[in-house]
């Protein structure tokens, strides 16, 4: 869309007036006064997208005035026709809106967002709106005021999506970890410390078991050996027994009358008592002593000494120890009224409390087995405690009845000492046994006593024996039962061993613990990685890609800046842009000056206007005096952008105050409009090749074609100057939608294919080392595309340009960057400067390298060039891929052939000079431009056998076999990528492939046979028939027209009306693609070049 | 192949005993308790299976039980199971792994008569010379083989041997001797990276019953070829183990072979996939879930215990949100309210959402962020996938990870890992790119 006219009616100061015949291009629009511009640029955006509050109060006075109702006409002009869009403000927000078209119709009201290409008030603004106020304090602003300031382009959309990425990458570490309960440190503490524990678990008990089990046998032949003791002792005991009582059966002998005086008798009887009561008492004493002995032992091995009993720290520990116990069993019993109370809360409140209860449950577990811990050390502790104290004091009492005895014991020997002094007759006391020497006459007596002395003697050894035996018997039932005892107790662990549910409990834990873990690492590093790839992202991104409107403004701050700034990128890591400095690398925006903020904000609006271009959106620019902003240097390179963009197809309305600016707009062959306060309009310069009667479109078209208007053409034709236009009338002129004709010239930027730098139909421009004023110089002798520099023999366009910096020499080097850019894949400019360098003139030069043998040039050059040197690290890492990328290159002639064959629709007529001048090579020429020839004589060399002169001399056919099958209808760059794969390359492959097997191949649900076969028509129908576009055929193949024989020979009406049903199919619409339906004209024409068809075998 | 008298065998292997569920996060301590219990009830299930089919005999492929590091209670539950067998004269034949063979049975256990465990195999050298014929000479060692008797007629032959740690089966010497019956079974346990497709072919075995398998698998069966079967685990221990676990019932008679999978296991793991549409709110998609909750557990389903998995796939705009918003945490914690505190229990363990997300180069303009992050993971596989870094990414709450976490190489497949991280990455960056 341009504007063409504007009526302002009580807008600011401005009062009627009328700005007619814009032109397309630039339109420089000078006011003395600086006051009046500023509504002016405002005015456009306002009855576009009606006014704003602020427009409102800033620019329309008395708007409650109905009488002198304020706003405006913009007049439009679109490919369908002109419009006019009008508004004036109601007093209410918005304004009064009518759009009508040229027949004064009124539109309906979504006219105007189409005529904007649905584009929005702030779009359009913060796009197309260039006023000085976005510039004004630029330098001043800092930190995010900057960063907003330039964030508004989506020039640094990117880190936000990366940083959301990022924190969101993050949080999922973060949250990874929440699986472990305790953190990682513990987790892993407790994994290893389960897996040692189930280890000495599962190592003790199963020692434990082979003990018990080894002692098993050794005890049960114990105690058998013990039982027979025991039936031993007791069938002993059972003899005695008997010989006791059969003693006891004899007769006691009669004892001897006792006489009255024999004291003798009396004190020996008294003393073999008392002997016998020392003798009872004495085995007292010894056994006593034994048991006193046994009680000790058992003391320690109670294993708490008497001496650590009485010691204070045993005292105070166990004192500890009782304080830690109640203090723990308290905190037990709050924690379990706490858990209560949590119960209770859960029952109404809901899951929140179930987590806290939850989140409890560690915590009280271990408080748990704490207090189990404590409780059962105390109990044990006080169980020995116990137990010594027991036996303390029975030790005691068995002390206090010793010593009792042996009181006694003293008492009865000095008794018995006391008797013997008595005793008259001398005696003998020999083994503890009395011998009284009698007189003779006592013998009898003395016998008598004597065999019932012994009989009491024999009796009572037999019951000291039995009383031994009966000893030993108690002695042995007691081994008996302990071994018993001991045998059960094996038994018993032996149960509780081979029933221990421990270690499977363990186990469990640990493979929770550990599948807890591998879940956690597994989800860690999974987002780590993720982490890791958008970081590798970053990094490659902010090194070698940016977003094309960064790409873009880099090119524009480049020649602004003369080269000072190279290139703007975004910080994807750190947010914002930075700005290449080739002395002090990257900058950040913080850190450029005010001016190079301003230029690098003029170049990003730029960029952005530039991507709305590429997708189709033509808007015009409103842009307030913002190269008064700019040094003197900085202004001239502005406007000189402005007017190559202008000449691309841009129409920009810029608003001066300033008379240098609307003189240097002069001396760059733009003419301005003065306009004076008031309105009042003064003068208009005149503009070259602007005709009062033309409609603006021939601004678009560069200064140096001559422009050519047929009196009947309803389209504009662009001829050669070296063409003549009298071999033209011949053929029928061609209705095709002119604003998509002058679109296809002027505004589409051709670019290159990745992975290419550059393609054949790229601008000079595009070479790495072509500055802005060669390449001028270049296209005003014709070489504006690569592929014409290739096309040209370097002398003789030498010799042509005439200029002192124009040698052959340098167009060789340039022919040989652009050889190498359109050749070589993924080859970046530096690696291209670095190339030349070494003096590689072609890919096959480079693929015959080693890569040593390349680094080895290259440090020689190095050596040469001491510049080179720092780039010497680069090279080293890119050395193998430049040679990898070689011998991947990808030929020229495809590509050249294609690139002059679908060259732009003007270039129709000038096949011929074309041709002369790509098939003459030179033997002189070096490398690449050989190359070139070799290949455009290729080119020059199948024309001549593909063209009969007969049939198809002049006519340009669109496609041919051997064009790449992305060049045919219907195909598009990715099916022509999905389709490379299956080894179809070329139309010719495409033609000569079986559409059942590519659809089955292909695998995608929305291509069959049928859709094959239908490309395969289309593609063949372009091929013959001359002049017919893709979308052409694509409608004839729906139609059914196959071949251009069916249509060849009807009447224009007839095919009209067969087509007539597909055009208003939803599929016709598909095909258009809103470009305008053919009518009887276009019909007519495809009848025509369908009878001047090629056969498929020449095409 | 014809067989003169008919009889069943049970086989089984790999139960595993001290390899114990890995029991998910939050679980009640009932369930715990019955997950942690789970080996021994299926492997009870096992016996009784035997018990109830009435078959002939057991073989059992080994990986019962790591016999040296297996405390006295494991051990013993074997030895009752037998007992309980052996009070039915069911015979039972045990293969044992590296880790269950004879001779990692303490000597103190005794076995009960009707087990036969069978001994290890090595090569016979030159008698007398006293040496072991070393792994993998040229001297194989011979199977062992068994006659299993019925009312002394002749049943079948087992064939087979316990493993040794550097035997492998290229060591052993399948060459058995022709035998009037005409049915043999071999019995092996085989380890992870032996190969057993050759032993379907070898002459004189009609069955092997092999283990060192969690899930059950049988080899096609040809007409001349045996069928070699693994019987599988009685009892799945992870969410990779979510087919049907148990032991096979191998009936053999006149017509031939025919197996019969005998389920066992007391807890069923699950993974249930869940498609989510656009236009679906996040209620809409738990009342789905439920509604699959109430399905899997309505009759004819096993009264057992059964852990899920959900798995939600479906449009990013959907379920990248919902991740976002942590909704699927809270899901995970309402389903295991709802179903897994029941006995038996539903136990969701977690809630997992895909978006789906185009990883294609070609769906994504070139200079886009997103196509530059797909290269970028592509390259990455290529060249890093070698040695990647991870600890610069390890948060402060695990600031010193072990390097097995944080360093993977080579040893470890890191592509798995990066084709994840990739969909991650791709699903956090997609629809955010501005190109």
């Amino acid at each position: 869309m341009r504007v063409t006219d504007l009526w302002i009616d009580r807008f600011g100061d401005w009062t009627s007036v009328d700005l007619r015949d814009l032109a397309l291009g630039l339109n420089v629009v000078y006011f003395p006064d600086a006051a009046t511009k500023t509504a002016l640029v405002h005015f456009v955006p306002s009855v576009l997208y009606g006014f704003s509050e602020s427009v409102r109060q800033r620019f329309i006075n008395g708007a409650d005035d109905h009488e002198l109702v304020a706003g405006g006409t913009v007049t439009v002009e679109l490919p369908q026709g002109r419009y006019r869009v009008t508004r004036h403000d109601r007093g209410r927000l918005g304004g009064e809106l009518t759009v009508k078209n040229f027949d004064g119709e009124l539109c309906p009201p979504n006219t105007l967002q189409n005529l904007l290409h649905q584009v929005d008030r702030n779009t359009y603004r913060e796009t197309y709106v260039f006023p000085v106020r976005d510039f004004d304090g630029l330098g001043r602003l800092q930190g995010a005021d900057l960063y907003a300031r330039f964030a508004r382009y989506g020039a640094i959309a990117e880190p936000q999506a990366l940083a959301d990425a990022r924190a969101g990458l993050a949080r999922l570490r973060r949250e990874a970890w929440k699986v472990l309960p305790r953190g990682v440190a513990e987790h892993q503490a407790l994994c290893r410390k389960l897996r040692d524990e189930i280890q000495t678990l599962a190592a003790n008990q199963r020692r434990e078991e082979t003990d018990l089990l080894r002692q098993q046998p050794e005890l049960q032949s114990t105690l058998n050996k013990l039982k027979e003791e025991e039936n031993r002792l007791k069938a002993d005991i059972e003899a005695i027994t008997r010989q006791i009582a059969e003693l006891e059966k004899q007769p006691v002998p009669e004892p001897a009358p006792v006489q009255p005086a024999q004291p003798q008798n009396d004190l020996q009887r008294r003393l073999a008592a008392l002997q016998a009561k020392l003798d009872r008492w004495n085995r007292l004493l010894k056994r006593i002593q034994a048991k006193r002995s046994r009680l000790r032992a058992q003391i320690t091995e109670c294993a708490v000494d008497e001496a650590l009993w009485r010691d204070s720290q045993h005292a105070v520990w166990f004192a500890r120890q009782s304080e830690s116990f109640h203090r723990l069993e308290q905190r037990a019993t709050e924690l379990h009224r706490r858990v209560a109370e949590l119960v209770e809360q859960s029952e109404t409140q809901g899951r929140v409390r179930t987590q806290q209860l939850l989140s409890l449950e560690p915590l009280a577990a271990a408080l748990r087995g704490e207090l189990h811990e404590i409780s059962s050390e105390l109990r044990q502790y006080e169980s020995r405690a116990y137990r010594h104290d027991v036996l303390v004091a029975n030790e005691r009492k068995l002390k206090e009845v010793q010593a009792r005895l042996a009181r006694q014991i003293r008492k009865a020997t000095h008794r018995k000492h006391r008797l013997l002094c008595r005793c008259n007759a001398s005696h003998l006391v020999l083994d503890g046994e009395l011998t009284v020497a009698t007189p003779k006459s006592q013998i009898d007596t003395a016998r008598s006593d004597k065999a019932a002395a012994a009989r009491a003697e024999e009796l009572a050894r037999l019951r000291r024996e039995l009383e031994e035996l009966r000893h030993k018997l108690i002695q042995t039932e007691s081994r008996r039962h302990s071994t018993q005892n001991q045998l059960d107790a094996i038994a018993r662990r032996l149960n509780v061993l081979r029933s221990d549910k421990t270690i499977v409990e363990k186990r469990a834990e640990l493979a929770a613990a550990e599948a807890a873990w591998e879940e956690a690492t597994a989800r860690w590093q999974r987002a780590a990685a993720a982490s890791h790839l958008l970081q590798a992202t970053a990094a490659r991104y902010n090194r070698s890609r940016n977003p094309e409107l960064l790409t873009a403004a880099s090119e524009y701050l480049r020649s602004l800046t003369s080269g000072r700034l190279t290139q703007v990128r975004a910080r994807l890591v750190e947010g914002g842009l930075e700005v290449e400095s080739p002395g002090q690398r990257w900058l950040p925006l913080g850190s450029l000056d005010s001016l190079d903020r301003k230029t690098l904000l003029f170049c990003l609006r730029l960029a952005a206007v530039g991507q709305q271009v590429q997708r189709g959106i033509h808007l015009p620019l409103l842009v307030d005096d913002v190269l008064g902003q700019f040094d003197s240097a900085t202004c001239i390179a502005a406007a000189r952008l402005l007017v190559t963009l202008s000449k691309r197809g841009y129409q920009i309305l810029y608003f001066t105050c300033r008379q240098e600016i609307a003189e240097l707009f002069e001396d760059l062959q733009v003419p301005s409009r003065s306009v004076c306060w008031r309105g009042e309009r003064l003068g208009l310069s005149a503009i070259n090749g602007y005709d009062a009667s033309d409609d603006g479109w021939t601004e678009a078209v560069p200064a140096s074609v001559p422009l050519q208007r047929t009196a009947k053409a309803h389209t504009l034709t662009v001829v050669s100057s070296d063409e003549p236009p009298a071999a033209e009338p011949s053929r029928p002129l061609i209705p095709q939608p002119r604003f998509r004709t002058v679109s296809d010239v002027t505004f589409t930027r051709t670019k290159a294919t990745a992975p290419y730098l550059a393609a054949l139909s790229c601008p000079v421009t595009e070479i790495p080392s072509m500055d802005s004023e060669s390449a001028r110089l270049l296209g005003e002798h014709g070489i504006r595309r690569i592929v014409d520099l290739l096309a040209a023999e370097a002398a003789e366009l030498e010799q042509r340009l005439a200029h002192p910096a124009l040698r052959a020499s340098r167009l060789n080097e340039w022919q040989v960057e652009a050889t190498l850019a359109c050749r070589i894949p993924h080859i970046t400019r530096r690696d291209l400067m670095l190339l030349i360098a070494c003096g590689i003139e072609s890919p096959e030069e480079l693929a015959s390298f080693t890569p040593d043998a390349l680094l080895g040039r290259l440090e020689a050059r190095t050596r040469q060039h001491s510049g080179l040197a720092k780039e010497l690290d680069y090279a080293r890492s890119r050395v193998p891929n430049w040679i990898a990328w070689a011998r991947q290159a990808r030929p020229l002639p495809n590509t050249l052939e294609h690139c002059l064959v679908t060259g732009p629709h003007y270039t129709r007529l000038e096949s011929g000079s074309r041709s002369d001048g790509l098939a003459r090579p030179s033997k002189s020429r070096t490398g690449t431009a050989a190359v070139a020839a070799e290949h455009t004589a290729t080119v020059a060399l199948a024309t001549q056998v593909e063209t009969p002169p007969e049939t198809t001399a002049g006519w340009r056919f669109h496609l041919s076999m051997n064009s790449p099958v992305e060049e045919a209808p219907s195909i598009g760059h990715k099916t022509a990528r999905r389709l490379s794969v299956l080894g179809v390359y070329s139309v010719a492959d495409l033609l000569d492939a079986d559409p059942d097997e590519i659809a089955s191949r292909l695998g995608r649900k929305w291509i069959n046979g049928n859709t094959v076969r239908e490309w395969q028509a289309q593609a063949a129908l372009v091929c013959r028939v001359p002049m017919l576009h893709g979308h052409d055929a694509q409608l004839l193949v729906s139609a059914g027209y196959k071949e251009p024989e069916q249509f060849a020979h009807m009447s224009p009406r007839q095919l009209l009306n067969e087509l007539q049903p597909l055009i208003n199919s939803p599929q016709g619409a598909r095909i258009l693609r809103g470009s305008n339906p053919p009518d009887l004209a276009e019909v007519s024409n495809w009848i025509a070049w369908a009878q001047h068809a090629r056969s498929l075998r020449v095409a | 192949m014809t067989h003169g008298r008919a009889f069943r065998f049970l086989h089984a292997s790999d139960l595993l005993l001290d390899q114990p569920l890995a029991s998910p996060l939050g679980v009640p301590p009932t369930l715990r308790r019955r997950l942690a219990e789970a080996p021994y009830r299926s492997a009870s299930a096992v016996f009784a299976a035997a018990i109830n089919e009435r078959v002939d005999f057991v073989v059992l492929s080994g990986g019962l039980l790591h016999l040296a590091q297996a405390a006295p209670s494991e051990v013993c539950f074997l030895i009752e199971e037998f007992n309980r067998l052996h009070q039915h004269g069911i015979p039972v034949y045990w293969a044992g792994s590296v880790h269950d063979g004879p001779a990692s049975l303490a000597a103190h256990y005794r076995l009960p008569a009707n087990v036969t465990h069978l001994p290890i195999s090595q090569a016979e050298v030159p008698p007398g010379s006293g040496l072991v014929a070393p792994a993998g000479s040229a001297v194989r060692a011979p199977l062992h083989t068994y006659l299993v008797q019925k009312d002394g007629e002749p049943l079948a032959r087992i064939a087979g041997v316990s493993r040794l740690p550097h035997q492998g089966l290229n060591d052993l010497s399948f060459h058995l001797p022709r035998y009037p019956s005409p049915f043999t079974i071999g019995l092996l346990h085989v380890r992870l990276d032996e190969r057993v497709d050759h032993l379907g072919d070898l002459a004189g075995v009609d069955y092997w019953a092999l283990g060192g398998r969690m899930t059950a698998d049988e080899s096609p069966r040809g007409s001349s070829l045996a069928p070699v079967r693994f019987a599988g685990t009685p009892v799945g221990r992870t969410l990779e183990h979510v087919t049907q676990h148990g032991c096979t019932l191998v009936e053999v008679d006149q017509h031939g072979v025919r197996t019969r999978s005998i389920a066992t296991a007391s807890v069923a793991w699950h993974l249930e996939r869940v498609e989510v549409n656009l236009g679906d709110t996040l209620e809409m998609i738990e009342k789905r879930v439920l509604n699959r909750c109430r399905q899997i557990l309505a009759p004819p389903a096993a009264p057992i215990d059964r852990i899920v998995t959900w798995r939600l796939y479906g449009p990013h705009a959907v379920l990248h949100r919902a991740r976002v918003q942590g909704w699927d945490v809270q899901l995970t914690e309402r389903l295991q309210q709802s179903h897994g505190m029941a006995t038996p229990a539903l136990w969701s363990r977690a809630v997992e959402l895909q978006p789906a997300v185009s990883v294609s180069l070609d769906d994504y303009p070139t200079d886009s962020l997103m196509a530059e992050f797909l290269r970028t993971a592509r390259d990455v596989q290529r060249t890093e996938a070698e040695k990647l870094d991870l600890q610069p990414y390890a948060d402060e709450a695990a600031a010193s990870l072990p390097a097995d976490v944080s360093q993977l190489d080579r040893s470890r497949n890191t592509v798995p890992l990066l084709t994840d991280a990739a969909l991650l990455g791709a699903e956090y960056l997609h629809g955010k790119e501005v190109c």
